[in-house]
């Protein structure tokens, strides 16, 4: 299957696995893409498809059937989100793709299974928000904190939280400045670790977990930003990275163009030239050597985002003493191509770290 | 397209969306099929891709990571089952990749969550093999006897029990004469009725089972046998086939049908030739016999089902004496439907919850 148009192209190369993983259906790829005549035409096409999977949720809530209508607005936010996902060419589409997709996600909200909370977390002058889920144990649970990159969202990071809480840990996936909800009031800050210490702050007032035992997971530029996070937010005891930047300006030229429009969008950045310059506060120079909890980098050596050295960098200067660095020869970027691999790997490790279980 | 070999071309397009539903990755599918030149390679490459999961599933378990291991030993059983999927031109490997994958699946039979129990039920002197779970609280639950096709198997199909325990609907996930492990003693049957009620009789002697309220359901042949066991078997209160056969000869010559099919049925029907395999196949047939069929019956099918045209579907309704009978066609719907499974599952197994007193919602 390949497309006549290179960024289309180029798209999918890099992230159909995501796609597939993520609830996306090969039928409906094809069928978006071979419609699409070039990038421009991804938002108008991937929100037709949304409406289509938005009518199949609406049509079995107005006939009772629950179960199915849960499901199916699910599946029509992950929709939604394809609308948007690294589409910034026409703000207006992708504003509403976002939008759509937390009315979506929102509506079924009580009737998630495992459940789901949504939380408003302080921050300065603001908020940002998270959603929240956690085991049915009887003591406080440890917490990991999931960071989203770029351009995922809580939304879908959180489809991960059966896997964890099966491990005995709670879950809190946030959308902190320049991400998903949050994006539409708050641009990117490369000061993330303020972020992830806002989160904790919340965390603490909260019963129902050991904010002793807190951990973050971060993947792509959400990888930069839970090592960020870790150098300066001593709360924090256990830290993942996955394809992450070591410096943000290094790879700005490196990344496909759409990613790059995606990131000028996010900044709120008026010119390339700006975004680049914004880019170079993206780093952790100088931050590293201030991680000292436990550190786990993954990273894929066929990544065409993030080269994997920058990702080995981070664990170089790392100043941890049980840091570990893992490289998957065919991994893509994200490690998605190999998800059963660092899947896994990566709740074992947090669930071991933070004393979850692992059997 | 996606490979040069007409075969592998056309058996991708056919069940790709199968393949990926069924959890096979898609990079390694990507992988195989850049490894394999033509369709001879299709069983080893997808040998060595399982093997690469086990011992991931392997390694986990000496690690003591249980939860991962329980995971990766299910995702090794389905990758074996793909090595063995329409692959019978070396018996030896087809063999090999169907008990492999059934041994990674019992290695954690224990573990799985939601509980998985693997039953023997007494047959003709032998016996047949069921996977059998119950939902969350106190039975006796209804229950839905879910039937593989020509070449999916208990464990394939018990993989996707989520959405009627779900329901409030226990499921026993059946492999009769001819279907994964138990093909390797008994060949295809086309009276399929009498898997089915001695499935029934066993199913009546379990206390958490209400043997007032059996459904069955099948996809593929399992299309074809659902409705055949339903028109035989009175115990059955509700039938849902997916793109099953009214004939099987008919569809056995059609065109589209691919090569690797047809010889997927020579094997399992014990037949030596494709001419005794077409003399065979016209038994298989709900001629004379879809009148008999009176409890409320559910028949989808896709347009482009390439393997059973669609009105193969429509006549097994049209024939039934069902009062409550319904035809669902899907204008882009391949076979199984499983390129557009988000729309024939929900209604699957919502429809089956309301006839057999599960719950929707």
């Amino acid at each position: 299957m390949k497309h006549p148009d290179p960024l289309i192209q180029e798209t999918l190369d890099v992230w159909m696995p995501r796609f597939l993983n993520g609830g996306i259906h090969y039928y409906d790829i094809q069928k978006a893409t071979g419609r699409m005549k070039s990038w421009d035409d991804w938002g108008p096409e991937w929100t037709k498809m949304a409406e289509m999977h938005e009518a199949l949720a609406e049509e079995a809530w107005q006939a009772g059937r629950r179960i199915s209508s849960v499901q199916a607005f699910q599946t029509a936010a992950r929709y939604y989100h394809m609308a948007y996902f690294i589409y910034t060419r026409d703000p207006e589409v992708h504003d509403r793709g976002l939008r759509k997709m937390l009315e979506c996600y929102d509506r079924i909200l009580g009737y998630m299974e495992p459940s789901v909370e949504k939380v408003t977390i302080p921050f300065e002058d603001t908020f940002f928000v998270g959603l929240f889920s956690r085991p049915k144990t009887e003591s406080p649970p440890p917490v990991v904190i999931f960071i989203p990159g770029l351009d995922s969202t809580k939304e879908g990071r959180h489809n991960a939280r059966g896997t964890y809480m099966r491990r005995g840990m709670a879950v809190l996936s946030i959308d902190a400045p320049g991400q998903g909800e949050t994006s539409l009031r708050l641009k990117i800050r490369p000061d993330y670790e303020k972020s992830v210490g806002a989160a904790i702050d919340y965390l603490e007032s909260r019963a129902d977990v050991d904010v002793d035992r807190v951990g973050i997971n971060g993947a792509s530029l959400g990888g930069y930003y839970a090592p960020r996070a870790a150098a300066f937010e001593k709360r924090v005891i256990a830290c993942v990275g996955n394809c992450g930047p070591f410096d943000w300006s290094e790879v700005f030229e490196i990344i496909p163009q759409v990613t790059r429009e995606a990131y000028i969008h996010y900044a709120g950045a008026k010119s390339r030239e700006e975004a680049f310059e914004q880019s170079k506060t993206m780093t952790l120079k100088g931050a590293a050597k201030n991680i000292t909890c436990p550190l786990l980098i993954v990273h894929g050596k066929q990544d065409p985002l993030i080269p994997w050295e920058q990702g080995k960098r981070i664990v170089d200067e790392a100043s941890s003493q049980d840091k570990q660095f893992i490289l998957f020869d065919e991994g893509n970027h994200g490690c998605n191509n190999i998800q059963y691999k660092a899947g896994p790997l990566v709740a074992d490790w947090l669930a071991m770290q933070l004393g979850g279980t692992v059997s | 397209m996606m490979h040069p070999d007409p075969i592998i071309e056309r058996v991708m397009e056919t069940w790709m969306p199968r393949f990926l539903g069924g959890g096979i990755a898609y990079y390694d599918i990507q992988t195989v099929l850049s490894r394999i030149r033509d369709w001879d390679d299709w069983g080893p490459e997808w040998m060595k891709m399982a093997e690469m999961h086990e011992e991931l599933a392997e390694e986990a378990w000496k690690k003591g990571h249980r939860i991962s291991a329980v995971q990766a030993f299910q995702t090794a059983s389905a990758y074996y089952h793909t090595a063995c999927f329409v692959y019978v031109r070396d018996l030896k490997i087809h063999n090999r990749g169907l008990k492999k994958s059934v041994e990674c699946h019992d290695r954690v039979l224990e573990y799985m969550e939601p509980k998985v129990e693997k039953i023997k039920i007494p047959f003709e002197g032998t016996n047949i093999l069921g996977l059998f779970s119950t939902p969350r609280g106190g039975g006796p639950f209804p229950v839905l006897i879910v039937l593989p096709g020509l070449d999916s198997t208990k464990e394939t199909r018990h993989q996707r029990k989520g959405p009627y325990l779900r329901r409030g609907l226990a499921v026993l996930s059946l492999e009769g004469p001819g279907q994964g492990e138990v093909s390797q003693w008994l060949k295809i049957r086309p009276d399929y009725e009498v898997a089915a009620s001695a499935t029934i009789d066993y199913l009546e002697t379990r206390p958490d089972v209400d043997p007032t309220r059996i459904g069955i359901f099948g996809m593929s042949m399992g299309g074809y046998y659902a409705p055949r066991s339903a028109a035989f078997e009175p115990r059955i209160k509700a039938c849902v086939g997916n793109c099953g056969a009214y004939n099987y000869a008919e569809c056995f010559i059609v065109d589209s049908r691919p090569i690797v099919s047809r010889e997927a049925f020579l094997h399992y029907s014990g037949c030596k030739t494709e001419e005794e395999a077409f003399e065979f196949a016209q038994q298989i047939s709900l001629e004379g016999v879809a009148e008999r069929i009176t409890c409320p019956l559910l028949i989808l099918h896709g347009k482009l089902d390439p393997l059973v045209p669609w009105e193969q579907g429509k006549r097994i309704v049209d024939e039934a004496s069902s009062v409550d009978k319904r035809f669902v066609l899907y204008e882009d719907g391949i076979h199984s439907t499983s390129n557009v499974g988000y729309r024939s599952n929900p209604l699957t197994a919502d429809w089956l919850a309301e006839k057999l007193g599960g719950t929707l919602s």
